[in-house]
């Protein structure tokens, strides 16, 4: 009576899983196979979905893009909230001020975000090329260039997101004992070796578990290039997200969206997985 | 365990009843659901369409829905598919149209449109993209309600500083270019720094009506093939790159900000834009206006696009939802007819040339859009996957012409292989 009762709450997350997770994630692996516009019934074509993708030069295009972004993004994000945990770290009056004022972008939305750093960038009005200007440099065409664009979303993105990684950097952090910085000082370690030998390997599970998310997250980057650049100048900010949205909802290409949908999770998976396997000669287990 | 088992069967019972349903309309009359996506405008259509209309017509009762854009888009792709309905009265885009047609989503409206309405009363060369196939012997799929011609709009004080009149019918490209160069000022400090035109990538803001003006084209006249490649399709975008490259009059697109946003910086004395534009710069803190763009070697060609209203299929009283079309398209009261269609002209010519809205909100040269209708000759840039075509072979090849990446002659070929493959892809059934 008690697991039939059990079942029965468990019922409705049941239903809402079934029906809302597995449910698409079996039904969009079949329409991958199929040609399906949303108009007529979907047709059975095989793999061709995925070899026009894998023969199709802006695929690669696309895919080198998202690569590149999460290879910028990636390392500079995880280094940048590292330095800002390490300084709001710090038991000091007003670092709590500190600490909301870098997490503040997190919670901003990144619609608006990103309009206003699309505003920030604008080559003749931008605030960044106005302050270049007093210097007297002629500020780049960062959105116009298709050599820049990319750079300057990851580095809005980073902006935006670099807050989160700080708070779980802070956690990692309050969870090293201090008694080997004391040993190590004692020693004569400097401040630097002390960061090199005792925090980055006694946080490296935390930098794998940040490592992991903001990789994913870096290959699903979507917002920014919806709003910021729509995938231009050219493709050159055309990322895979972007891709398939584009693919179904713009060109109703439902079979051709599924698809690339896998593939885009064969991407994640493998990249992913590689991170895994590398994990054993860098984090320390303790 | 028992209260839970309750509540469940409860809620099942409740749900099978239909208990909670909203139940809508007065009984005794018909009742007509009108859908749009003009949210910011809600209100007005309700005070200034809907309610007259109901007044005028006592047996109809008219619900609204206003729906987001984006959303609205989806929720009329997925009806059509499915055979379902969003509403009987339906606000269409030109830029979906082709998919809401290809499946029948609307009913045929001629039988109505020959006997309550002329064609004299219309701007009717603006009608076959509402036609099915987009041919002028198609049936009309929608009332097309409002238009959208390119302008040119200029910065009167830029205009003014530099001494140089303001456009007119007798501009030529030669001579806009001329003012462009003029009006252009590569000051070291951004603040200072004025462009005499600000061009786009997209195949709707100003390049087309050039090409298209100096007797190229883009899309076959029955849209099913490519035109990127001819001699004078490639001499016209040829023109348009050296606007950037070799005159370096305009700078090279944003695609952070569409063309209307940057133009109301105040920074660029011209852009060819649809003139939906005007609405955008209504809160502009400069002086401006527009004008009809210059003619080229081939006359005065315009792009076709706007917005219609259709009947559903599964509309059940087509005769009451044809009223109400009417009277959308016609409207009796003229009031609000300048904000109506996302400030689109109006096709039905009384209400073109009516005052309330030659001298709506925003005030400029309405007359000259008027009159830009009677005297060039409108194309359509409409066809099955045009988005696909536009998105991943004209805007990127555009970007890297405009930007110097690559030769006109490269990017045009390169255009005109992804639009063919398209089109291949998406074949008007028969």
């Amino acid at each position: 009576m008690r697991s039939r009762a059990a079942y029965l709450y468990l019922l409705p997350i049941l239903i809402g899983l079934t029906v809302f997770t597995a449910g698409p994630i079996v039904a969009s692996l079949g329409l991958s196979f199929t040609q399906f516009d949303i108009g007529a019934a979907p047709k059975f074509i095989g793999t061709q979905n995925y070899s026009e993708f894998l023969n199709s030069a802006l695929f690669w295009q696309v895919a080198s893009n998202t690569i590149y972004y999460a290879l910028l993004y990636v390392p500079s994000s995880i280094a940048v909230s590292l330095g800002l945990a390490l300084l709001v770290e710090k038991r000091i009056r007003g670092i709590a001020f500190f600490r909301t004022i870098f997490f503040l972008p997190v919670v901003t939305s990144m619609v608006a975000a990103a309009i206003i750093w699309s505003w920030m960038y604008n080559s003749d009005v931008g605030l960044l090329n106005y302050l270049l200007s007093m210097i007297g440099i002629d500020g780049p065409k960062w959105l116009q260039n298709p050599h820049s664009a990319l750079p300057a979303i990851a580095i809005m993105s980073i902006w935006k997101n670099a807050g989160y990684n700080m708070m779980i950097f802070l956690a990692g952090l309050s969870n090293i004992p201090k008694d080997y910085y004391e040993a190590a000082r004692l020693d004569g370690s400097s401040a630097w070796n002390r960061f090199l030998h005792i925090t980055l390997p006694m946080l490296s599970p935390v930098t794998f578990f940040v490592l992991v998310v903001t990789t994913i997250g870096a290959f699903q980057v979507f917002e920014q290039t919806f709003v910021m650049t729509n995938g231009g100048p050219g493709v050159s900010t055309l990322t895979l997200s972007y891709y398939i949205w584009q693919t179904a909802f713009r060109f109703f290409n439902l079979g051709g969206a599924s698809a690339l949908g896998y593939l885009f999770f064969l991407l994640v998976l493998a990249v992913t997985a590689l991170q895994f396997l590398a994990r054993k000669k860098w984090v320390f287990q303790q | 365990m028992k209260s839970f088992a309750s509540l469940l069967v409860l809620s099942v019972l409740l749900d099978v009843c239909g208990c909670g349903h909203n139940q809508t309309g007065t009984p005794g009359k018909v009742h007509i659901k009108l859908v749009h996506f003009y949210l910011d405008q809600k209100d007005t259509w309700q005070h200034d369409v809907v309610d007259p209309f109901m007044k005028a017509h006592p047996g109809i009762e008219v619900d609204v829905e206003a729906i987001p854009y984006g959303l609205y888009t989806a929720k009329i792709e997925a009806a059509a598919a499915s055979g379902s309905s969003i509403g009987d009265v339906v606000l269409i885009d030109d830029w979906f149209n082709p998919d809401i047609f290809k499946r029948n989503y609307t009913i045929p409206l001629d039988s109505f449109y020959h006997r309550d309405l002329h064609d004299s009363d219309f701007f009717t060369q603006f009608f076959t993209v509402w036609r099915k196939g987009n041919v002028p012997s198609g049936p009309l799929m929608a009332m097309p309600a409002s238009g959208g011609v390119t302008a040119l709009f200029y910065n009167k004080d830029l205009f003014d500083k530099a001494h140089i009149p303001y456009p007119d019918t007798t501009w030529t490209y030669a001579t806009m270019l001329d003012a462009a160069h003029r009006m252009t000022n590569k000051a070291s400090s951004p603040q200072d720094k004025t462009w005499g035109m600000i061009v786009d990538d997209g195949i709707f803001p100003g390049v087309d009506t050039y090409i298209y003006s100096n007797g190229g084209k883009i899309l076959s006249d029955d849209a099913t093939k490519s035109e990127m490649t001819s001699p004078a399709t490639v001499a016209a975008v040829q023109a348009w790159v050296d606007l950037v490259q070799k005159e370096h009059v305009a700078p090279p697109p944003d695609p952070s900000v569409n063309l209307g946003q940057q133009f109301m910086l105040g920074h660029a004395a011209m852009m060819m834009h649809i003139d939906y534009a005007k609405t955008e710069l209504a809160h502009a803190t400069f002086h401006w206006d527009v004008a009809a763009p210059p003619k080229g070697s081939g006359g005065l060609m315009d792009r076709e696009n706007g917005q219609a209203f259709g009947i559903a299929k599964t509309c059940e009283q087509p005769d009451s939802a044809w009223e109400l079309v009417k009277w959308i398209v016609t409207l009796p009261t003229t009031k609000g007819v300048s904000n109506l269609y996302f400030s689109g002209m109006p096709l039905y010519k009384p209400l073109a040339y009516s005052s309330e809205y030659l001298d709506g909100e925003p005030k400029c040269s309405r007359r000259a859009l008027v009159d830009l209708i009677t005297s060039s000759h409108v194309f359509s840039l409409v066809s099955l996957g045009w988005q696909e075509w536009r998105d991943h072979g004209f805007i990127p090849n555009m970007d890297d012409m405009l930007s110097g990446l690559t030769s006109v002659h490269d990017g045009c070929a390169a255009i005109d292989a992804k639009m063919t493959e398209v089109l291949a892809r998406n074949r008007p059934t028969p």
